[in-house]
């Protein structure tokens, strides 16, 4: 799971969700504890890459001409 | 971004459920605490968008519903750090953990976006906060 989120991005995205599930019914404090020394490091390096993504993706869309809302829409429904 | 501010928000409300120092594990993460700070300074350029406000007001809708859920989870993991930072563990030199040292840029961020999106001439703040009715001025 925690290679998928360094591979590519339909891997990352599967890795994530996952990863989320777990985190969602897990309880046990030894193993979340453990759960989070082992993925935080892939977490933060995934998190600033969706920094970036949806800052280019934002910024593409601030430069699409204020008429071509069709266009805004489609992008932001892609976010 | 959604499921990874889910999974982290997870991680921080567990630890904080189990009591005890837990949340030190994250409070030292600097690079863990630059993303947050990252996520909250994600806005689209827009008019309406009120300036110096990490609340995006671009005017979709939808891009500021998406982007407010998701930086409301990030405020609510940094009330919790900070909650524990200076009240659960005070006797614990926190002036070494990296969430503290990030502090002096995270703190200005949110009085400005309280202060400047109060004063935003296009911001409804009866409609925005929907509370308290009867104390609005008719």
């Amino acid at each position: 799971m925690l290679a998928s989120m360094k591979s590519n991005s339909k891997g990352m995205a599967g890795g994530l969700i996952a990863l989320q599930s777990i985190t969602d019914t897990t309880n046990q404090a030894k193993k979340i504890v453990s759960l989070f020394k082992e993925s935080v490091e892939p977490l933060t390096e995934l998190g600033g890459m969706l920094v970036e993504a949806v800052n280019n993706e934002l910024g593409s869309i601030s430069t699409i001409n204020a008429s071509n809302e069709a266009e805004k829409s489609a992008k932001i429904l892609a976010l | 971004m959604r499921v990874w501010a889910d999974t982290i928000k997870n991680f921080v409300i567990k630890f904080n459920e189990k009591a005890g120092t837990l949340l030190e594990e994250v409070i030292d993460k600097k690079g863990l605490m630059i993303v947050f700070i990252n996520i909250l300074c994600i806005y689209l350029k827009t008019d309406m968008q009120v300036k110096e406000c990490y609340i995006s007001t671009s005017g979709l809708e939808r891009l500021d519903t998406l982007l407010n859920e998701i930086k409301i989870k990030i405020m609510r993991c940094l009330n919790i750090l900070t909650i524990f930072m200076f009240d659960v563990r005070s006797f614990v030199p926190i002036r070494d953990s990296k969430c503290y040292e990030l502090m002096p840029t995270l703190l200005p961020l949110v009085v400005s976006t309280m202060i400047n999106f109060c004063r935003a001439p296009n911001i409804d703040l009866i409609k925005v906060l929907d509370v308290m009715p009867d104390l609005v001025p008719r």
